[in-house]
């Protein structure tokens, strides 16, 4: 028996309003979704990965009931966002990301009950499933201690407990593991893998390719609100299966040398990114032989490191968000 | 209510918000009262700093729980759990509406041992039935004006301009019967005016029960028809909210 798709969009746009000016004021329209369509089906950990502001947490506020669509259909569980809400709120839940969305000047364990009387929890089992909840994320022992003296972790935590306190079908989960330490947030990613063996179902939005590639099932890649591709880590990997990727530690390589090197022949991508005083140029190509071609563009830059390695989801990810900005 | 109510100790900036500030506002319309050797002094400056007190914190705390949520980003997680928006408000301005008893209390507490002044009550059970319907009525207002803080982010602006406009419209330290006729009509719209004017006619010596039943008749009837606005403002707020998506800016 096939798996039933939990949570159905289709030809979703979702267009903010805003103004410009002070005096003169002039409407200006932003599409933030673009006709974006996918199913996720029961207990599937799905990614949507993509940049900063390519509509990651506008979908996830759209699927959560916080927003309405402009256009298209969404259902969750079977019922329309925009008529049945009610229905779907008590099977769903949400983490938005950050630090904030908790009372710091309550303690853990009182955030935990005043979510579970929100979510409807009977009032005889709000106790139990509290010392649950938080005996699961690890914070039973700072249960009473006020949120304002936790850690980012530990509000983290406290975040993923909060969205189990309705035992929900389904969890949207968004950039939940940013700016945590790497130990926290792989403690965190555990956590996250280990709600999907109890069948839950998990949204996850993330611009950790690496998170991405641990965790879930199938990846969407969304850019400018439009989804550039949506398959399993390992299939999004075969868009740069007869890649390799030549990384250079250069100081002083500029934007120009990427330009340059760009169109050697057989380059399909260049990134470049800045660490601290060095630069880390990725070249995506099909020939592994053209490195001597690309230091030699770098010119005066000062190489003090190349490596030629496989490539990963990230650089998947590289090329198609790169492959569909440069056609924009 | 519990939640709100621990919120509200473990912050001693609200504290010192709503039950010392109020308490210097007292002192000093008692003592311009006290100068003034006003008959009524009871009716006009103990009530009435009572009642400014009571609508300060339902209004302070109505307004300010919906924008300290904005600040904490739990308005979010508020509007897409099931618990719909208009219950958690209650929650809040009822809270608050107690607090506002409390204050209440304190300024009678504080005429009768530090200014001495013998409060003498004509019908306690007609004052306690006043006190009750002025309560809810506050906690029914309250939840009116949170539906503009929610979408508004000049929350804080247009709680400092009522607070003022309120004591002043609604007689909270005079009669009613002085401003001008076109004041009046607006006053009278206003259920703390009618809160007041109850309260007034339960402390008199002589309790009219036609002038109590008239104006507690009032009393509930604008109290209902704000229930009413309430209501529908809830189902447009929450409507508005969802098409454009601006909670969380603060």
């Amino acid at each position: 028996m096939s798996p039933r798709p939990v949570i159905e969009v289709r030809n979703l746009v979702r267009i903010y309003e805003s103004e410009k000016g002070y005096l003169r004021k002039k409407k200006a329209s932003i599409r933030a979704i673009d006709n974006v369509s996918f199913e996720v089906f029961e207990g599937e950990l799905f990614g949507l990965v993509g940049p900063n502001g390519a509509g990651k947490t506008t979908t996830v506020k759209v699927l959560c009931t916080l927003l309405t669509p402009t256009s298209g259909t969404v259902k969750i569980l079977g019922h329309d966002i925009m008529r049945h809400a009610e229905e779907i709120r008590p099977r769903i839940n949400v983490i938005f990301g950050g630090e904030r969305g908790l009372y710091w000047r309550l303690s853990g364990k009182d955030n935990l009950r005043y979510f579970a009387y929100l979510y409807g929890v009977n009032h005889r089992d709000v106790d139990s499933r509290v010392w649950e909840l938080l005996d699961l994320v690890g914070l039973s022992e700072r249960a009473d201690e006020k949120v304002e003296n936790y850690s980012r972790g530990m509000k983290q935590r406290l975040h993923i407990a909060k969205s189990l306190i309705n035992n929900p079908e389904i969890i949207f989960l968004d950039e939940p593991t940013q700016g945590l330490d790497p130990e926290i947030a792989h403690s965190l990613r555990r956590l996250i893998k280990n709600l999907t063996r109890e069948g839950k179902t998990i949204f996850l939005t993330t611009h950790y390719m690496l998170e991405a590639d641990e965790l879930c099932d199938r990846v969407a890649v969304i850019n400018r609100g439009q989804i550039a591709a949506l398959d399993s880590p390992d299939a999004l990997k075969k868009y740069v299966a007869n890649h390799v990727i030549i990384e250079i530690e250069a100081y002083g390589a500029v934007q120009n040398n990427v330009k340059d090197i760009e169109a050697i022949n057989g380059v399909s991508l260049v990134t470049l990114e800045t660490m601290e005083e060095k630069q880390l140029l990725k070249v995506q190509s099909e020939n592994g032989a053209i490195v001597s071609s690309v230091v030699e563009k770098l010119g005066k830059a000062n190489v003090i490191d190349v490596r030629i390695r496989e490539p990963t989801l990230e650089d998947a990810y590289l090329k198609l968000v790169g492959a569909r900005d440069k056609a924009l | 209510m519990e939640m709100t109510f621990k919120t509200f100790l473990a912050r001693p900036e609200w504290f010192l918000d709503n039950t010392v500030a109020p308490l210097v506002f007292t002192i000093v319309a008692l003592v311009y009262f006290k100068t003034l050797q006003m008959q009524n002094f009871t009716l006009y400056a103990v009530f009435g700093a009572g009642v400014a007190g009571m609508w300060a914190t339902t209004l302070w705390g109505s307004g300010n729980a919906i924008e300290f949520e904005r600040w904490g980003g739990t308005l979010e997680y508020t509007l897409v759990s099931p618990m719909r928006l208009w219950k958690v408000v209650l929650g809040r301005a009822l809270t608050y509406a107690v607090l506002g008893l409390v204050m209440m209390a304190e300024v009678m507490a504080l005429a009768m041992i530090i200014f001495s002044i013998p409060l003498q009550i004509g019908n306690p059970i007609a004052f306690l039935i006043s006190l009750i319907a002025t309560t809810v009525s506050f906690t029914v207002l309250g939840m009116l004006f949170a539906t503009t803080f929610v979408l508004s982010r000049a929350s804080r602006s247009l709680k400092n301009l009522l607070e003022p406009a309120a004591f002043a419209l609604c007689g909270v330290m005079y009669p009613v019967a002085v401003l001008p006729f076109w004041v009046q009509l607006v006053s009278f719209s206003l259920s703390p005016t009618w809160g007041m004017e109850t309260m007034r006619a339960t402390i008199q010596q002589e309790v009219l029960p036609a002038t109590f039943s008239w104006n507690l008749f009032w009393l509930m009837i604008i109290t209902l028809i704000y229930l009413a606005i309430s209501w529908f403002f809830f189902r447009v707020v929450e409507n508005r909210a969802r098409v454009k998506g601006e909670l969380e800016k603060i």
